[in-house]
């Protein structure tokens, strides 16, 4: 809780202003940047960071108040950590400080701005055992450790709640599930845990009057991957595919068009019947059935339009024709030998009227062929394009997305962390990706093969 | 928000004669919000046993006698108690819930943690028995410290000694949930909770 004091500076008598509460253990005067150890009585000097300021200049400044997360922060220290292994990996934890609700850090990393308080809730998970982990559950959010390093304090300025000198080392392990992470620090004498979330920056800078002085670098583990409208539009293509294929399903188990006409045809006559499609909502379905597969086979079928032939049926081949030049559209697959009943679908126009012609073949077979002319099954030709649009919608979006998470984590040097490497292959084989909802590829795969298979069932 | 709380107006205070608004009946320590006296109550009587600092008045979520919500949960704060640990201070608040069952938050620099008192018998009789960072079973000791109590506002179930040194340890058992052993004045007492987050907190 915040009294706000004035002590001296040891070495320089300057005077120093504490604003952050009782949890303060070390401060830098601001005019001789002598680290002043607060836990002893005699505020010992600790070390001194005069000579690397201009190093570090950042648009945040101790001092300066803004609102985060809707509450007002005072920022009251900084602490500036490069990666051991590369140096030039630099970011700085600036101490953020409320009366209401204590501590808290903004990071500031290469332009990229965090929000992390403490995290209390991380199971009893050993420092060494984090990393065998594929992932945590903490708060019902799973995390999955990302990334390990070491890195060392380089510059210190304003209040810190420990003592941080320069060169003292801390390691760390960070877990991810963008927009927020995990990171777990483990300094000599305590091992931490944090929870981070990604700011947006605008309104970070706006919020603390700050003036922004680097774009962020394009890559963070913990940014989101922002395509607003394009993702609402690939969630739209998700569902637009789903009730197709789901209504396409539906129809092709229990098709409920209407009966248009029937008739009964023997081995003696030649039978013609006229029949009209009322609507093109559905394909006409042509139902023949005979008490045996060789009285199916003793008649050949005609479908007419204005005397243009458009449709042969016999039971060796079975073909469509175009309807100026009376050429072969399309051949289609013949029944099979020993069937006694056989469905024919058609795609034919409303409210034209169509003769349909049966002649017997051979009159000496006693046969007789019920047909039944319906209105049935749904016509995809409405929806199927809906349904190939839908799909390259809401490929690209995934395709985008992976590529931005691919890239992520090369840039992250994901792939070169051998400790990480085993453990990210282990969390996520090749099959798991494929199959996950994230990658996509396993969920557009399935929705291709099906809406091939429903087109090609529909198709005549 | 609602809490039905009925409120004992049948006591006076012995110092100024003023009434004592008593939202917990088994309360045994209550500050005269009029003169600021310590009062200890016992069964029908009451005594004077001194008079309390004033505590400075500092910014806090919570507030005396004034509901707030917690996952669904209604805490009606009745009394608090600082402790001082030399630069700063840490504030134990008794409250009662909708079934007048008695929890303890403390506050120390936004980190809130939620506990009820719970019997348990333990070996340890102080707590220089414990190192952080040893485990006792699922128990790993996160934090152990002292402070002094430098004062209290409303009412509290038991008797306080201001100036008395109070040592306490934290036990995580992990997923924030925690266990906190107090020494003080040769008496030992444990509370089992969690770490909450004040954000949850609606006032």
């Amino acid at each position: 809780m915040s009294n706000i004091k004035s002590i001296k500076c040891t070495n320089c008598a300057a005077p120093l202003d504490l604003l952050g509460g009782g949890r303060v253990e070390s401060i830098t005067c601001k005019y001789c940047k002598s680290l002043i150890d607060l836990t002893n009585s005699n505020y010992k000097v600790l070390t001194n960071f005069k000579s690397v300021k201009e190093l570090h200049k950042l648009p945040f400044e101790v001092g300066m108040r803004g609102k985060v997360k809707g509450i007002d922060y005072t920022i009251i220290g900084r602490v500036t950590y490069a990666d051991v292994e590369y140096p030039h990996g630099e970011w700085t934890d600036f101490l953020l400080f409320s009366p209401l609700y204590g501590y808290a850090y903004l990071t500031y990393e290469e332009g990229h701005l965090l929000y992390s308080k403490r995290e209390r809730k991380f199971p009893n998970i050993s420092w060494s055992n984090i990393p065998q982990h594929s992932n945590i559950l903490i708060n019902e959010t799973n995390f999955v450790p990302f990334d390990s390093y070491e890195a060392k304090v380089v510059y210190v300025e304003g209040e810190l709640t420990w003592i941080a000198k320069r060169n003292d080392k801390t390691s760390f392990i960070d877990l991810i599930q963008a927009p927020y992470g995990i990171s777990v620090e483990k300094s000599r004498d305590e091992i931490e845990y944090y929870k981070a979330e990604y700011l947006e920056h605008d309104a970070t800078y706006e919020a603390f009057a700050a003036k922004k002085e680097e774009e962020p670098q394009e890559f963070h583990a913990l940014k989101p991957f922002e395509r607003p409208y394009l993702k609402s539009l690939s969630i739209i293509a998700y569902w637009v595919m789903f009730l197709i294929a789901l209504m396409a399903l539906g129809v092709s188990i229990d098709g409920s068009g209407k009966k248009i006409k029937s008739v009964s045809a023997n081995n003696q006559l030649i039978q013609t019947l006229e029949f009209t499609p009322h609507s093109n909502k559905y394909l006409v379905n042509l139902e023949l059935k005979a008490k045996s597969a060789k009285a199916l086979n003793n008649f050949n079928i005609q479908i007419h339009q204005n005397q243009h032939l458009l449709f042969s049926l016999t039971p060796t081949a079975a073909y469509t024709f175009e309807y100026e030049n009376k050429k072969v559209k399309k051949r289609l697959q013949i029944w099979e030998k020993h069937a006694k009943k056989v469905r024919v679908l058609l795609n034919l126009d409303k409210n034209k009227t169509y003769k349909l012609t049966i002649s017997p073949i051979d009159k000496n077979i006693n046969s007789t062929l019920f047909v039944t002319v319906k209105e049935e099954y749904s016509n995809l030709s409405y929806i199927k394009w809906f349904f190939v649009l839908s799909v390259i919608l809401w490929s690209i979006y995934k395709f985008i997305s992976w590529r931005y998470r691919q890239k992520v984590d090369n840039e992250r040097g994901i792939y070169h962390d051998v400790n990480f490497n085993q453990n990210y292959h282990n969390a996520s084989s090749i099959w798991e990706k494929f199959w996950s909802f994230d990658f996509g590829l396993g969920n557009i795969f399935f929705l291709i093969v099906f809406g091939i298979l429903i087109m090609l069932e529909y198709s005549n | 928000m609602l809490l039905k709380t009925d409120i004992d107006k049948s006591k006076n205070c012995p110092q100024c004669g003023d009434t004592l608004a008593l939202y917990f009946k088994y309360s045994k320590l209550i500050k005269c919000q009029s003169c600021g006296s310590s009062i200890f109550l016992e069964d029908e009587s009451v005594k004077l046993i001194g008079k309390s600092s004033v505590l400075t008045t500092e910014p806090s979520l919570i507030q005396l006698h004034k509901p707030f919500k917690y996952k669904k949960k209604t805490y009606l704060p009745l009394g608090k108690i600082r402790y001082s640990y030399g630069r700063g201070f840490w504030e134990e608040w008794f409250l009662k819930d909708e079934k007048n069952k008695e929890f303890w938050l403390s506050i120390d620099e936004g980190d809130f943690v939620l506990e009820e008192k719970v019997k348990l018998s333990l070996p340890f009789k102080s707590s220089h028995d414990f190192k952080v960072g040893s485990s006792y079973g699922k128990y790993v000791v996160t934090e152990k410290g002292e402070g002094r109590c430098v004062g209290f506002e409303g009412e509290l179930p038991e008797n306080l000694a201001i100036g008395e040194l109070h040592h306490y340890v934290h036990l995580s058992q992990g997923a924030g949930k925690l266990t906190t052993i107090e020494f003080s004045n040769n008496q030992t007492q444990t509370f089992n909770g969690e770490w909450i987050d004040p954000f949850e907190i609606e006032s």
